[in-house]
């Protein structure tokens, strides 16, 4: 239990007062130092139900004692007394506000206890405070749920974010965070489905969508109407061509061209649509406009790593291998897994008698390329095949 | 000794020795020019009436027609078919080789043929066909007699003299290894499969290749294999994801299924041959789906290389190192992957030098949905994907390409480019997606410049017949100057396709033989210089997709009356020099 593990390091006491030899009856401050090393050695002990008796004791004999307040909460809040826990922690965060671990659980304690509200402002007032990694992604968590809850997705998916900087693998959080940006999608879909349902901008989404599924027929229709309703949709032009340009048949890619002629129209700054109407132009053999095309998305966009690569291609065609080495050094600066990268420099670097650098492009190429397919193969497999292994294993041959 | 004869139409070869020259490693066999002018021996396609308009709008009368002859020739050869193809092993066969194996000059044809599945479990064959060139225009079916009508579930043949008798052998490869036919000499063939040591092989064999790698004199042998595939473990049709095509149920492979180690057999020089495959460095041992091999000395180096064509994974380009050992440099040579580092379904394998650089640039078909590659040769194996550039990739994407050649159509001295085309999955006709199982062929016409123009639509309606072609060689089947097509279909007969009308260009063919170099002169290469026209070629074994090409050397020569100067590159290192020959139709 990783706020368990975390929070028992808070514990933290005064070194114990000796105790009293006198036979007197104890005095309140003896009564106080008892309770303390009592409760210190059950922590040692891992007895933390006696550890809460003393702190409770403690704590009637000195209620303005933070220490005490707040290992008292916390003890309490691992035994799931979240009811019990909050008054302690409350009372050890009013004598010193910055006890941000303390707010943090308070937080939890709150939330699972039922009270949202001061569950969130005590969430949103620690999280961006706390600097344990596990603490906070246990905070932030229910942040994200209390946020979601309520529907305050963007603010959940800013906390998905802040998480997901610290930790960028963590498969729990990407989910969390995929599963936010997806819902967002939703919301917005509906909210402009409700708002506009017959606006450009809601056959555009549904394009998109459509696009995303496969649906290549009424996703081009989608986009069509879009532009026919409005004719300066930003972004439409682009997206459409995109669609038709990696279309099997033959006649909607050929339609893609005009498509981003139309973009360029629209905004003469479109870096993207040059470097797609470049690959048209280089896959129809027309080098010269090819390269003026890739020149002038280099000239928007220096580091577009796409239509650096592009660019080169068509340079080694022209025989100008030299520039064409700069601009996929440049692409793998850009992106240092770009594998069609590091494959087209190896040849060159090979044409140039640089063997060993050639070998190490390859290298680099073979690599990244692994990886790719690894990914393409997973969401193959997830996606496509999913329940279906065990008898597609039985099919193949042994 | 340099022999010429005439290779002139309706003329028997005839040998006329012009001079003794014991320097010489080896001899010119055969060189004839002849003024394109021939009097028209063979009868019109049927097809003739219904000439179609020029979609290009470029002048069809430039632009040979190629007609279908197949009738006419007398070929009646029907290649066995599944109307589901429910397996891979189904799918693939169909290589036609032209073989001269009665040396009168003009090139023979043998076709494979293949049973399919529930024929071979019922233990029924296939017979492929042996036709006789009647040099008449039209050709015999001489198969029982020839002895070649069995061999195996062929899937292609290629042609090779092993045991230096000066009779052309033929290698038929098949779902279960190959079959080593020995040429007698007398018009029968002998089945020396297992005393030439090549037994051992049961795989999946597809494209083999003849060529003498180590330069001793004796043609070795490289067999490609495919699909780790067995009759007694079929995979079901359609059972998952890799047995779909765009969700329509299809046969399963190659994708999912084990590909096969490929096979290089050492000619020991006494009929028999050792495997060799691990030494020399290409034995496959990723085992990639091998469908096409073929020998080129693609760096000029006088050792011959080896390319590979694997199905849906890298290719292999093995540089020779003279020592019997080779190194895959495909990678490095940007031959393995295309432009954008993607493996392609590799399929057939063409080599020509398009540009009159002197050295041969690849052209290799691929599934649809890909397109069929060039790669330019830039020297010292370095390789340029020009697909686009020059104009070859577009208008090919459609298709699922096999057989290919660089051949001259118009005798201009530059060749052209031509492919065979045709699905794997009869089913896709169903699939909604605008590609069909039955394909049209495809021709692209050289310009000069570097870049290749789409004149399908040109060139007149036969190869505008959709059919589910496999196999391509090409050939001067008459010996009249004019380069036929023998297209093997998968589904039903094959098409002969022969260039009519179009420019009188003339050219000049070489039929070579060597004495210190292997017998059939296997990539040895000839330069033509014929004033500003530089062009060069070798001589190979196998190729195109599972076929072999007539083995003589031919050169268009535009305009130009006369060949400055001839140089023959033989294998053995030594190079022969002709100087002004002379064009003469008819006498020697």
């Amino acid at each position: 239990m990783s706020v368990k593990a975390v929070l028992f390091t808070l514990l933290f006491f005064e070194a114990a007062a000796l105790s009293s030899f006198c036979q007197a009856p104890p005095s309140k401050q003896d009564q106080i130092n008892q309770h303390k090393q009592l409760a210190q050695q059950y922590l040692r002990q891992q007895r933390p139900d006696l550890a809460i008796a003393e702190l409770q004791a403690l704590v009637a004999l000195e209620p303005e004692n933070t220490d005490a307040q707040g290992n008292l909460g916390v003890l309490l809040f691992f035994r799931g007394d979240n009811a019990g826990a909050i008054p302690h922690l409350r009372a050890a965060l009013k004598a010193q506000p910055d006890l941000w671990k303390i707010q943090g659980l308070l937080g939890l304690a709150e939330g699972k206890a039922g009270d949202g509200d001061a569950s969130r402002q005590d969430l949103e007032a620690a999280f961006p405070h706390l600097t344990e990694e596990k603490f906070k992604a246990e905070v932030g968590r229910a942040l994200m749920d209390n946020y979601t809850a309520t529907g305050d997705l963007e603010k959940a998916a800013s906390v998905a974010s802040t998480l997901l900087a610290a930790q960028p693998t963590d498969r729990s959080l990407l989910y969390t965070s995929y599963r936010l940006y997806s819902d967002l999608a939703d919301r917005t879909m509906l909210t402009l489905a409700l708002t506009a349902p017959n606006s450009a901008q809601m056959h555009q989404v549904m394009a998109r969508e459509l696009a995303r599924h496969g649906d290549e027929a009424p996703a081009i229709a989608n986009y069509r109407e879009a532009i026919k309703i409005d004719p300066k949709l930003p972004g439409a032009h682009f997206e459409l061509g995109s669609l038709l340009y990696n279309s099997t048949d033959e006649n909607l890619k050929a339609e893609a061209e005009a498509e981003f002629k139309a973009g360029l129209a629209l905004n003469p700054n479109d870096e993207k649509a040059y470097v797609m109407l470049g690959m048209i132009s280089a896959k129809r053999g027309d080098t010269k406009a090819a390269y003026d095309y890739y020149s002038r998305a280099l000239q928007l966009q220096p580091d577009d790593g796409d239509a650096a690569l592009e660019m080169a291609k068509v340079l080694v065609t022209m025989n100008q291998i030299e520039k064409a080495q700069q601009l996929l050094e440049h692409a793998i600066q850009v992106d240092p897994s770009d594998s069609v990268a590091h494959y087209r420099l190896s040849t060159l670097y090979r044409r140039q008698g640089k063997a060993e650098e050639a070998n190490k492009e390859i290298a680099e190429y073979k690599k990244y390329k692994e990886m790719k397919d690894q990914l393409q193969k997973v969401f193959h497999d997830m996606r496509v095949e999913s329940g279906q292994q065990n008898s597609d294993d039985a099919d193949l041959p042994k | 000794m340099t022999c010429v004869s005439s290779l002139a139409s309706k003329i028997p070869m005839t040998q006329i020795c012009l001079s003794k020259r014991t320097v010489f490693s080896a001899a010119v066999l055969s060189l004839a020019l002849m003024l394109l002018l021939q009097e028209r021996i063979f009868c019109q396609a049927t097809q003739k009436t219904s000439h179609p308009a020029s979609t290009s709008g470029a002048a069809s009368a430039d632009i040979p027609q190629l007609v279908d002859i197949t009738a006419s020739a007398g070929i009646h050869f029907d290649h066995l078919s599944t109307p589901e193809a429910r397996y891979i092993v189904e799918s693939m066969s169909g290589g036609v080789a032209l073989i001269d194996y009665d040396r009168d000059g003009y090139p023979d044809i043998y076709f494979t043929n293949a049973q399919n599945v529930e024929m071979a479990l019922a233990g029924k064959k296939a017979k492929s066909a042996l036709y006789h060139n009647n040099r008449d225009g039209t050709f015999t079916d001489v198969t029982d007699k020839s002895g070649v009508g069995y061999p195996c579930w062929a899937m292609g043949a290629a042609v090779g003299d092993y045991n230096n008798d000066g009779w052309p052998d033929l290698l038929v490869t098949c779902f279960g290894g190959v079959v080593m036919y020995r040429n007698n000499g007398d018009g029968t063939f002998t089945d020396v499969t297992k005393q030439a040591g090549l037994g051992g092989d049961t795989a999946w064999a597809t494209g083999a290749s003849f060529g003498d790698y180590d330069g001793d004199g004796w043609a070795d042998l490289f067999v490609a294999h495919y699909v780790d595939f067995h009759l007694d473990d079929l995979p079901t049709f359609g059972s998952r994801k890799t047995c779909q095509y765009h969700n329509v149920a299809v046969q399963c492979g190659p994708r999912g299924l084990k590909g096969f180690r490929d096979n290089l057999y050492h000619n020991n020089g006494d009929g028999t041959f050792t495997e060799v495959s691990k030494e020399a460095g290409v034995d496959d041992a990723q085992g990639f789906f091998g469908l096409t091999a073929v020998w080129s000395d693609l760096n000029g180096d006088g050792h011959p290389d080896l390319f590979v064509a694997n199905d849906g994974e890298p290719n292999y380009l093995y540089k020779n190192d003279g020592s019997g050992r080779f190194t895959n440099v495909a990678y490095q040579a940007g031959v393995a992957v295309n432009e954008d580092g993607a493996e392609q379904a590799n399929m057939g394998v063409a080599l020509g030098d398009y540009l009159h650089t002197g050295r041969f640039s690849i052209g290799i078909t691929h599934f649809s949905e890909e397109y069929a590659a060039l790669y330019r040769n830039d020297g010292d194996l370095n390789f340029t994907d020009v697909s686009h550039a020059a104009g070859i990739a577009q208008g090919t994407t459609s298709y699922v390409g096999w057989g290919d050649a660089f051949f001259d159509l118009d005798n201009d001295g530059w060749p052209d480019f031509f492919m065979v085309n045709g699905h794997v999955y009869p089913q896709v006709n169903v699939a909604g997606i605008g590609t069909k199982y039955r394909e049209p062929k495809l021709l692209f016409l050289n310009e000069h410049n570097g870049n290749f123009r789409n004149i399908s639509q040109d060139a007149g309606p036969a190869i505008q017949i959709p059919q589910v072609s496999r196999g391509l060689a090409v050939g001067d089947l008459f010996n009249d100057g004019r380069l036929e097509l023998v297209v093997e279909n998968l589904e039903g007969g094959p098409m002969i396709l022969r260039p009519e009308g179009g420019p009188r260009n003339h050219w000049i063919s070489f039929a070579l033989l060597g004495t210190k170099s292997n017998r059939l002169a296997l990539n040895a290469r000839v330069r033509v210089t014929a004033g500003e026209l530089v062009e060069e070629d070798e001589v190979r074994s196998g190729g195109s997709y599972l076929s072999q090409n007539d083995l003589r050397l031919h050169f268009g020569l535009g305009k130009h009356e006369r060949v400055d100067k001839v140089e023959i590159f033989w294998p053995s290192g030594t190079k022969e020099v002709l100087s002004q020959v002379a064009p003469d139709p008819f006498t020697h």
